[in-house]
């Protein structure tokens, strides 16, 4: 997880049931979702940073298997 | 409070050791029943992914709502189908396979947390959390209600 990078922008809505919901767009790509708890937008934010990384080390990176 | 110690039964849990408080954040390791050697975590959003991650695995507790994803062609809205047929839960199986231990008998250097979770209803966690230091058990309604539980007990 190191080294990868994103830019995403939150807007809480709601707070019920002892957590947050509301809104986040992934800005570096440009889509928004919706989500319905801190957990579920921890979640949403490993997915597109993971997403990142995996894509930043495709084109042949010189990236040496440590 | 009592004087008798705090304790959880369940199948699904989960001892939380932290024992660093670098990058104002927590780093430590995780216990559960059906392994010896325990998970290690870095920051409080690494373990509650590597939590769900479990409980996935598990199946237990299932989860109430389908996960959402940016990529909606890995969202998956079918109940998952296990893979046995009969009667067992997945959980069960995996008990039977691996065998269980306790760990409850776990420390971490700055706090020992003991969860269960019981439900994955509303999108997040609900459950019970035994405070290992203080012998305080402790109820939470959701992932974030538990960090701010931890953090709360670590940072006092």
């Amino acid at each position: 997880m190191k080294n990868t990078k994103g830019t995403f922008i939150v807007k809480v809505d709601n707070y019920q049931n002892g957590t947050w919901q509301g809104r986040v767009i992934w800005a570096d790509e440009n889509v928004t979702e919706h989500f319905r708890s801190t957990l579920e937008l921890i979640k949403l934010i490993d997915e597109a940073v993971s997403a990142q990384a995996a894509s930043m080390q495709l084109p042949g990176d010189a990236v040496s298997a440590s | 409070m009592s004087d008798s110690k705090q304790m959880l039964f369940a199948r699904n849990l989960i001892c939380v050791c932290i024992d660093d408080n670098k990058d104002a954040d927590y780093q430590g390791l995780i216990y559960h029943q059906y392994a010896d050697e325990p998970i290690s975590f870095d920051g409080i959003a690494n373990l509650i992914l590597e939590m769900e991650n479990l409980f996935d695995e598990w199946d237990f507790p299932q989860r109430g709502l389908a996960e959402r994803k940016f990529d909606k062609k890995k969202e998956n809205h079918k109940r998952p189908i296990s893979e046995t047929d009969g009667d067992k839960l997945k959980i069960e199986i995996i008990s039977d396979a691996h065998g269980t231990r306790n760990v409850q008998n776990k420390k971490g250097k700055l706090g020992t947390f003991v969860i269960q979770v019981v439900y994955r209803q509303d999108a997040s966690w609900q459950g019970h959390v035994i405070y290992q230091e203080e012998n305080e058990k402790l109820d939470f309604n959701s992932a974030l209600e538990l960090i701010k539980i931890i953090d709360r007990a670590v940072t006092k």
